[in-house]
């Protein structure tokens, strides 16, 4: 019987993953298992045996023998940086006193001898040349759990060697390097062999006397895509333990989307169903425990909440409607670019389009299109790295974000355009995986132009020399960016283009239903109406989908203080989107602050407007609109206050920008403006209960 | 008697213990509605609150868990003196999974030390281990997976803004992109909340910020003058516990309050103050002095005369006469004048035996500047040639008579002198002539 490790989509996984499913309920989940004398934990690294019958007692070493004297244990060893041969002190020539600082090289590595080769001796291979070796595998421990039947069983997430990933080792790989997985596979505790120690570089750095089983990793690697992806380190304290079972299907099923919605709609439904537990943590990982909802158990979604979840930008539909003619036109331009061969001259192409137009989605939906056709083999492999111009500290760090998810080396940037320089001059001398093409997504190009704009003109120079092998798609908002920047990067980048106009009211209202399909909360017109009024001020979907759903809260929220047997069967119709569209887009907060401002400064605020008339002039001073205001005061029996109170209030006005005003140290010189139009302020104060003469300076 | 001076300090001083207004009840409803909706239900929300200065300060109310107290002593859900609220006695028990963020556009000056602080403060909660060192893409990401994890485990995060509007004000907004961005994500469950005074906020926000962001807005405004009696007793009102043996004290007091409420004087000064700034921070601020002068009954304290005024009253003999002479350079359309002129004015004018020396003059209209009651008007920071620059008097000359008035100082002469009309310079004897003779 042999364990699994399965590192492509393969079925066999698939069928593994719903066999399991069925199943959950029978497992008891625990946080530590022991199992043949070793205790292991959620969140530790382990060595995996590859195969079951794997000769178990050949080497289960844990301390490596000496490489002059062969015996094990005694004195203390040291360990050759270069070929991580163990020796002991005294073994040596001239023997040392104590471990050196730094780098030590032993004296067969200083020759340059030739180091597998052991003449007389058969050693013993210890477990970390074994998986240097890839005849053992390492794992994290990501859940423990006891199946029905009693056998215990984990949830590991691979650890790669150098050589396995697609690039090979790589001369910037250390030898104890090890590359963490996305992927993670369910096996029996049986087959660990026992742990290893896998360290962040610093935690690495430091550690000086925990045996021969130490590993740094640095990097996650994407199997599909053969990138490379710094780890946050921190984040590997964070340890989520959880009982709940949907939770799984969520890491695994990460980039199958449509697997990913039913989960996510799952997990909702199962949300108060499991025990509360955790016996005991480990002292330092910071445990998130669930607890239950007592409101939620038991009860299943309404109508309203399905359509609100629906509704809500967070979800990922299964596929983009209205942008089927751009998605065809993207496909066409990477397939054509990748049909083109290896001899491909490379390519550009710039995206445009008002912000909610689903941009970035859709190139994303056709990149998960020809995943899929990759994995049937239609299409020759290539990568796929994708930036935000926002993300990046400066423009310049595009180079070192490229160049690491490449090869998984970070280097400063100027290191970094000089290797991709390179590397994109002539792609052919490259072997492996290096040699496929590349293509890169730049979201919001625009953020990239810089004064010489020479990372623009770098990125979109690359793809026009023979035989780079890289393809650009640049995502940005405005439709002539190519025409404002320099000609050499227009006439590279603006050859094809894609431009996502708004979407029209149609559109958006086929965008809403189709989010909506399954869900009977909204009436027809009133998604018309929805989609109307977005169509008609920007076209953007987000704000279209956010309309809903505010409106689906507000009916909520009615029925919640409300009659609860009527309103269960009602739709959310036109008057409630109407609610929402006057809560989100119109600005009646203004007149709203202006009628609940104290009544000294609503008599400013018509002073204001009564020098405006006056002189006709926008930009008052205070001086005069102290005098109108003690004026207007003196004229209708109130009593006007103090100057510095007067301009105080100014001051406050002109904080929450009903008006414009300088610094209230002007004092006198203090230049006002109204921030709205003085028909606002008339409006707003006409029809003043506290000030019934104001009526008629306005 | 110390548990009511506890219950008082705590209601006057910290704003989630004070009483609610009914416009503010309403607010909360929303807000509540708003994290509950993030929380139970995975939507991702952003809104505004938006208000003029100490205008919501009991919005927040202490959240009183009946069950279990200890486990959501953290749960009271505050920001910013004024903008504070709390998921009051709530039968969902969301507290626990909720973490929260606070930023504030004062302290965290560009986007690169926010997402440190964001970074930091979420490390200091989950017992991270926080580096300095990280660059503005590590936290992002760091961000990013923490996120994921939050909501794999169903913990919302709750990001506050203060001072949003300093935050929009950044050239790139590349902060509030990416936080706005990160709700987008399926991977991530959590609430950006911006709080700003200023009412149009959402209109710094770049288009595509904007279109990220979730249109909620919120607004806290000062209450109706009729609430403020109400809100006062609410504040000042001790509660009766009858077991207690304190009880007659806390029922006399409550009688002195109630008293010292219905008084007219009382009644005036709340009106006067509601009519100038409502805000209640104000009011319990202006009040609370004038209800302990009556308490302890002592005499007001309060100042006889407004700021400006007492800062005139103060000034020597020699800068009235300097202001004087502005005043009457003003009067005769004098619009900018240096010190030059000014101390010409002052000796042309104002001839007698006792004239200061220009140096002394010179002293003393760098304190008035100082004082801010003069000011340059040419905008410069530094200039050599002071002597020449021109000033402008910042008060106005109803201020300065009133400070000539309250001054004890001031010699009858200069009060004279202020009053007399100033010699009819050339050019008004020009026109004054060109008009009669354009009359005749």
């Amino acid at each position: 019987r042999s364990v699994k490790r399965d590192l492509g989509f393969s079925p066999v996984l698939l069928r593994a993953r719903s066999r399991r499913k069925s199943r959950d309920g029978d497992r008891k989940y625990v946080s530590r298992i022991e199992w043949n004398d070793g205790v292991f934990e959620v969140g530790e690294d382990v060595y995996v045996r590859k195969l079951e019958s794997a000769e178990r007692d050949e080497s289960d070493e844990e301390v490596e023998d000496c490489r002059v004297c062969g015996k094990v244990g005694g004195e203390v060893m040291i360990e050759c940086d270069a070929c991580l041969g163990g020796f002991h002190l005294g073994c040596l020539e001239p023997p040392l006193e104590e471990v050196p600082e730094g780098d030590w090289i032993c004296f067969k590595c200083e020759k340059k001898e030739a180091v597998g080769e052991e003449p007389s001796r058969r050693r013993h291979r210890t477990a970390r040349e074994r998986l240097l070796a890839k005849e053992l595998w390492a794992a994290r421990i990501e859940r423990l759990w006891m199946e029905a039947d009693g056998s215990p069983w984990f949830s590991g997430r691979w650890y790669l060697v150098p050589e396995e990933t697609a690039s090979g080792r790589q001369p910037h790989n250390g030898s104890r390097e090890l590359f963490r997985t996305k992927h993670v596979d369910h096996n029996e505790v049986e087959s660990i062999l026992r742990h290893c120690y896998v360290f962040c570089p610093e935690d690495f750095s430091k550690a000086s006397n925990e045996g021969d089983d130490v590993f740094y990793c640095e990097y996650e690697y994407d199997m599909k895509w053969h990138t490379f992806k710094r780890i946050v380190d921190l984040v590997e304290e964070v340890h989520v333990d959880l009982e709940g079972c949907w939770f799984l299907h969520i890491t695994q099923a990460d980039h199958d989307f449509e697997e990913y919605d039913e989960s996510k709609a799952s997990n909702k439904k199962r949300r108060s169903s499991t025990p509360n537990k955790t016996p005991n943590k480990t002292p330092k990982r910071k445990v998130l425990r669930r607890k239950i909802f007592p409101e939620d158990s038991g009860k299943d979604l309404t109508e309203i909440e399905k359509a609100k979840i629906a509704l809500s930008l967070s979800t990922t539909p299964g596929s983009l409607p209205c942008r089927e003619k751009e998605c065809k036109e993207i496909e066409a331009f990477v397939t054509d670019a990748l049909k083109e061969g290896l001899e491909n001259l490379g390519k550009c192409l710039y995206i445009s389009g008002v912000p909610g137009t689903g941009k970035t989605a859709t190139v994303l939906d056709v990149m998960r299109r020809m995943e899929k056709k990759l994995s049937s083999k239609e299409i020759q492999p290539f990568r796929f790295v994708a930036m935000n111009g926002l993300r990046l500290t400066s423009p310049e760090q595009t180079y070192t974000v490229l160049h690491e998810a490449l090869t998984g080396q970070r280097l400063s940037w100027k290191r970094a355009l000089q290797l991709l320089d390179e590397r994109f001059s002539n792609c052919k001398s490259l072997g492996g995986v290096d040699s496929r093409p590349c293509i890169l997504l730049v979201d919001e190009l625009d953020l990239l132009v810089t004064r010489s704009q020479s990372v623009l003109y770098n990125l979109f120079d690359w793809p026009c020399r023979p035989n780079s092998r890289l393809m650009v798609i640049g995502i940005a908002n405005t439709i002539d960016l190519p025409e404002r920047l320099l000609p050499r990067i227009a006439s590279r980048m603006g050859l094809q283009r894609v431009s996502f106009s708004p979407y029209s009211y149609i559109q958006l209202q086929e965008i809403i239903s189709f989010r909506l399909s399954g869900t009977e909360a909204f009436e027809k017109p009133a998604v018309e109406f929805a989609s109307r009024k977005v169509a008609a001020v920007s076209g953007d979907a987000r704000r279209a989908l956010e309309l809903c759903r505010r409106a689906a809260e507000l009916v909520e929220c009615r029925q919640k203080s409300g009659n609860l047997e009527e309103s269960n069967t009602r739709l959310i119709g036109m008057a409630d989107v109407e609610a929402a569209v006057t809560e989100m887009f119109q600005a009646p907060h203004v007149q709203v602050a202006m009628r609940m401002c104290s009544k000294h400064a609503k008599i400013f605020l018509v002073a204001m407007v009564y020098e405006y008339h006056r002189t006709g002039m926008v930009e008052t001073t205070f001086e005069q609109v102290s005098r109108a205001h003690s004026l207007l005061c003196s004229n209708n029996g109130e009593q006007p206050p103090d100057k510095d109170v007067l301009l105080s209030i100014g001051c406050k006005l002109g904080e929450c920008r009903l008006l414009l005003c300088e610094t209230g140290s002007r004092h006198r010189l203090q230049k006002l403006q109204l921030n709205f139009p003085s028909d606002d302020v008339s409006f707003a104060l006409r029809e003043c209960l506290d000030l019934p003469w104001i009526a008629k300076y306005l | 008697m110390d548990a009511a001076m506890q219950i008082l300090r705590c209601r006057l001083y910290d704003p989630r213990a004070s009483p609610v207004f009914a416009s503010a009840e309403e607010n909360r409803r929303k807000l509540y509605d708003l994290f509950r909706h993030t929380i139970c239900q995975a939507c991702n929300n952003s809104a505004l609150l938006l208000g003029p200065r100490g205008c919501a300060p009991n919005v927040g109310a202490r959240a009183r868990f009946e069950r279990n107290p200890g486990d959501f002593s953290g749960s009271n859900f505050d920001r910013r003196e004024d903008l504070l609220f709390v998921i009051s006695p709530l039968k969902l028990l969301f507290c626990c999974f909720r973490s929260q963020v606070r930023l504030n556009g004062l302290l965290h000056a560009d986007d690169r030390s926010a997402l440190k602080e964001i970074a930091k403060q979420l490390c200091v909660e989950h017992e991270l281990e926080f580096s300095k060192a990280a660059s503005f893409e590590e936290n992002l990401r760091f961000l990013t997976v923490i996120l994921e994890q939050f909501s794999l485990s169903h913990k919302a995060l709750v990001l506050v803004l203060d001072e949003f509007d300093l935050f929009a004000q950044k050239p790139k907004q590349s902060l509030l992109y990416n936080l706005l961005d990160l709700l987008q994500s399926p991977s991530s469950q959590a609430a950006v909340i911006g709080i700003s005074c200023r009412l149009d906020a959402d209109q710094l926000l770049e288009k595509r910020v904007r279109s990220r962001f979730s249109q909620r807005k919120i607004l806290f405004l000062p209450p109706p003058s009729e609430e403020i009696t109400r809100f006062l007793e609410a504040v000042l009102v001790i509660p009766v516990d009858s077991s207690a043996n304190l009880a007659q004290h806390a029922n006399a007091f409550n009688a002195k309050i109630s008293a010292w409420l219905q008084m007219e004087t009382t009644k005036e000064l709340v009106n006067k103050l509601a009519a100038l700034d409502s805000s209640p921070r104000n009011i319990i601020d202006s009040v609370f002095r004038n209800l302990l002068d009556y308490l302890k009954n002592t005499k007001s304290t309060t100042p006889k005369h407004p700021p400006t005024i007492c800062a005139l009253a103060d000034l020597s003999v020699l800068e009235l006469f300097l202001l004087t002479s502005m005043k009457r350079l003003e009067n005769k359309e004098r619009d900018t004048y240096t010190f030059n002129s000014v101390f010409k004015e002052y000796q042309d004018g104002y001839k007698s035996s006792d004239s200061y020396s220009k140096k002394a003059a010179y002293k003393a209209f760098e304190h008035l500047l100082e004082r801010e009651l003069i000011g340059y008007s040419d905008g410069r920071a530094v200039s050599t040639l002071s002597h020449l620059r021109p000033v402008k008097m910042l008060i106005s000359f109803e201020e300065l008579e009133q400070g000539l008035e309250a001054s004890p100082i001031c010699p009858a002469t200069l009060r004279q002198w202020y009053s007399q009309p100033g010699d009819l310079s050339m050019f008004s004897l020009i026109t004054f002539s060109w008009n009669v003779s354009a009359e005749a």
